[in-house]
């Protein structure tokens, strides 16, 4: 007994730490009671489940330990109510003491020699050894330690199952029958209903075990399936980007299913995008996607299961199982939303065996089915709203850069307004200056003369200024009216040249008149391409001190190239593109005739462009300048209105605001 | 206006600076008949010589001048001790506030725009020549 002592000693042991506090309640009276009461409990089932260090394989033995010590502890007070001879009492009372070393032994080795004992072989001998030795000095199978054989053939059913259980049973019966045959006694009914409740009972404790078994076998497999679905899903949640999560949604069905190669194939109803997703291909053992036919096949498969939207029908069929063409057993699996009538991915998982889901429950298949689903409608959600951002973004870029542009404009405009005012104010100096000296000062006659030819030159130029700027304002908000024709430009040529020769023939410069025969016709407005050349040949005039002005007309390709050139002054590099800007005028003024208005080669550029020709300068200082219009060749090679407007008569220019302060 | 009461020619001669020949001729005409000496210069750099070399007590500047504008030549005059004695009106035909305010901020004691009322300019002339240095 010395060894239960130990046992109660190591629960107290155990327990103390649990105890003490309890015992230190302050006053509390049911404080003793309820720890003693849980301690009992604890006591208890440390007793019957064992020390917790206990190796699980030894449960058992360590309960049929405490069921022995049970049954020597209830056996030994009982075998004194029997009626058994002094002889066979003292023997009884031996045999329990053998069981008793026995047991202790049992106790004392099994978590040394595991292995022995973790099958449950040895002690099923000493068992029956016990037994046998019980029932000879109980008098043998009629005795009422008959009831002893029930324990031994019980546990032979909790170890090893319904064979070992039964046949301990039949050995038992066969003992029964022969020792009743031995003692010439005839096997009656007793006999009979012995025999039977004991194989019954042998029968019925492998069943309960079975059935136990079974439980626990189930629940190992759900929570293997559980693992298994977690593992392969563990991924799903890493990313909501759409492509990612389609990878890791055919790396998830590669996992669950076991497969060598998985195709996924999104939607084209995922919303925009989808369509020109590729095909996901997963395979886990790194065979490069498409080098064999399998994922061809797989993608056929696809493709056909998402042609038939038999989802619109029937949501329910979740999975089906296919034959490739090569003979491989293939599942396909849609995922759609049958409520809101829209599929979101096909799958197509090759397997190795058909069918291919033994291992897995439904209701595990439909929470992988609701998990991936989740995730596709996640990652797409998450994709509009990331496109509607980007979307929002870039209106605003829009918006923001549309604004800048207004601002410009609205910049651009002040600046010609103050630009105009300038140049407005300038002759209006002089015609006020001027005419009221002339009416402050009396002077000679010269004098007189002299200032009302300047106030009359400056109120010519502030005219001109005016119809400058009201043509430049006219053809860029686009309400100039065009005269468009097909003009013979040869002959327009020539008339800008009878024109000017009065001028050039002023300044004592030669000119020079190039026009190749047979030119193409031009479609054009004569007056304002004349315009152009009559701007062109008095400037060419105003930079020229002496020498020549050569006017060509040529075709050049599918263009008609007229240029003015001069021998005169030239223009700087830097300059040669400013002078085509509003307002800009570079260099000095070499006659004494009044200054231009600033307009005039912005007015012609403008002109030109309307043509959808080309004007530019060649030049350098000192060696003169070339100006040249390139105009398309051909007629109606201009885009323009065809009827001939009637023009505006241009209204006299009144400026206003123009008066000085 | 016509009447010249006192010979004004003895402080140095007004010197004109501006790049459009009519507005040279007509206030060289009006400060003449007004009995003062006048100098012209037709752009920035040269004017800014001849002030330096006559020490005029005023300066008609304009703005938009080739090669130096009317500010920097205004800003070399009062950054010049030896030209502390200076007037400078500035006549422009930029005529916006701003415009005026960063003449007279530059450091111009008159600021008048084109169009100009000759009588006026006349009248300034006198006022600033007869008042010395404005603060």
């Amino acid at each position: 007994m010395s060894a239960l002592r130990r046992l109660a000693q190591a629960l107290m042991d155990a327990h103390g730490a649990a105890r003490l506090p309890a015992a230190a309640g302050a006053g509390a009276l049911l404080g003793p009671a309820q720890s003693a009461l849980a301690w009992c409990r604890r006591g208890l089932r440390h007793l019957w489940y064992g020390p917790a260090d206990l190796p699980r394989v030894l449960k058992l033995e360590w309960q049929f330990v405490v069921a022995r010590w049970l049954g020597i502890v209830l056996v030994a007070p009982a075998l004194l109510l029997t009626d058994l001879p002094g002889r066979r009492l003292l023997a009884a009372y031996a045999l329990l003491v053998v069981a008793a070393l026995y047991n202790l032994g049992v106790q004392l080795l099994m978590q040394r020699h595991q292995a022995l004992f973790a099958r449950g072989y040895v002690t099923m001998i000493g068992d029956g050894l016990l037994v046998v030795g019980m029932l000879s000095v109980g008098g043998g199978f009629s005795s009422p330690f008959h009831y002893i054989l029930y324990t031994a053939v019980v546990s032979a059913a909790m170890r090893y199952g319904r064979g070992p259980s039964l046949a301990m049973a039949v050995t038992f019966v066969t003992f029964d029958g022969l020792e009743s045959l031995g003692r010439s006694q005839q096997l009656g009914a007793t006999f009979a209903l012995r025999s039977a409740f004991l194989c019954l009972t042998a029968l019925y404790a492998s069943y309960l075990r079975e059935q136990a078994q079974r439980a626990e076998a189930a629940l190992q497999e759900r929570l293997r399936q559980a693992n298994l679905l977690n593992a392969a899903t563990a991924k799903l949640g890493a990313s909501l980007e759409f492509e990612p999560v389609l990878h890791a949604i055919a790396e998830a069905a590669s996992h669950l299913f076991g497969s060598t190669c998985v195709v996924l194939r999104a939607s084209a109803g995922l919303g925009d995008g989808a369509a020109q997703l590729p095909l996901v291909v997963h395979r886990p053992d790194g065979t490069k996607a498409g080098s064999d036919g399998l994922v061809g096949e797989l993608a056929v498969l696809c493709e056909r299961d998402a042609a038939a939207e038999w989802w619109r029908r029937d949501g329910r069929e979740l999975l089906r199982h296919e034959v490739l063409p090569s003979g491989q057993p293939a599942l396909v699996l849609t995922l759609a939303l049958p409520t809101r009538q829209i599929s979101l991915a096909t799958l197509a998982v090759a397997v190795s065996q058909w069918p291919a889901t033994p291992a897995l429950d439904p209701d595990m298949l439909d929470s992988f089915v609701e998990r991936i689903t989740l995730a596709i409608e996640n990652a797409s959600l998450y994709r509009t709203l990331a496109s509607r951002s980007h979307d929002l973004q870039r209106a605003y870029a829009d918006l923001a850069l549309a604004h800048q542009e207004l601002l410009s404009v609205d910049e651009m405009k002040t600046n010609f307004i103050a630009n105009v005012s300038h140049e407005l104010r300038t002759p209006l100096s002089s015609i006020r200056a001027f005419s009221e000296l002339l009416l402050s000062y009396d002077d000679d006659p010269a004098t007189q003369k002299e200032f009302i030819g300047i106030v009359n030159a400056e109120s010519e130029r502030l005219t001109r200024l005016v119809n400058d700027v009201l043509d430049i304002s006219k053809i860029e908000a686009g309400q100039m009216d065009w005269h468009m024709a097909d003009l013979d430009i040869g002959a327009l040529v020539r008339d800008s040249a009878r024109t000017y020769t009065p001028l050039i023939d002023k300044h004592q410069l030669s000119f020079v008149l190039d026009i190749e025969p047979d030119l193409p016709v031009v479609r054009g407005d004569r007056d304002r391409l004349h315009q152009v050349l009559g701007n062109l040949i008095s400037n060419a005039v105003k930079f020229t001190p002496s020498g020549t002005i050569t006017l060509r007309a040529a075709r050049v390709g599918d263009e008609v190239h007229v240029s003015v050139s001069d021998t005169g002054i030239g223009i700087a590099p830097q300059d040669q593109e400013r002078i085509f800007e509003k307002f800009q005028q570079v260099g000095e003024m070499l006659t004494d005739k009044p200054r231009g208005t600033g307009l005039g080669l912005a007015i012609c550029r403008d002109i030109v462009q309307y043509h959808q020709g080309r004007l530019w300068v060649e030049s350098a200082p000192g060696a003169g300048s070339t100006f040249t219009v390139a105009l398309k060749a051909g007629a109606g090679a201009v885009a323009g209105e065809e009827e001939p407007a009637l023009a505006a008569p241009r209204r006299p220019a009144q400026p206003e605001g123009a008066h000085g302060r | 206006m016509t009447d010249v009461s006192t010979p004004r020619a003895e402080r140095g001669p007004i010197l004109l600076i501006d790049d459009e020949p009519y507005i040279l001729r007509s206030l060289s005409y009006l400060l003449t008949r007004e009995g003062y000496q006048v100098e012209t210069a037709s752009n920035g750099e040269d004017g800014l010589a001849r002030v330096r070399a006559l020490r005029p007590p005023l300066v008609f500047l304009d703005i938009m001048m080739p090669r130096m504008n009317g500010y920097e030549v205004c800003e070399q005059i009062r950054q010049d001790p030896d030209l502390a004695g200076t007037h400078v009106i500035m006549l422009s035909a930029k005529g916006q506030q701003i415009d005026r305010e960063r003449g007279l901020l530059g450091g111009a004691d008159e600021y008048m725009t084109k169009p100009f009322s000759p009588r006026e300019v006349a009248e300034r002339v006198r006022v600033l020549l007869r008042g010395g240095r404005p603060a």
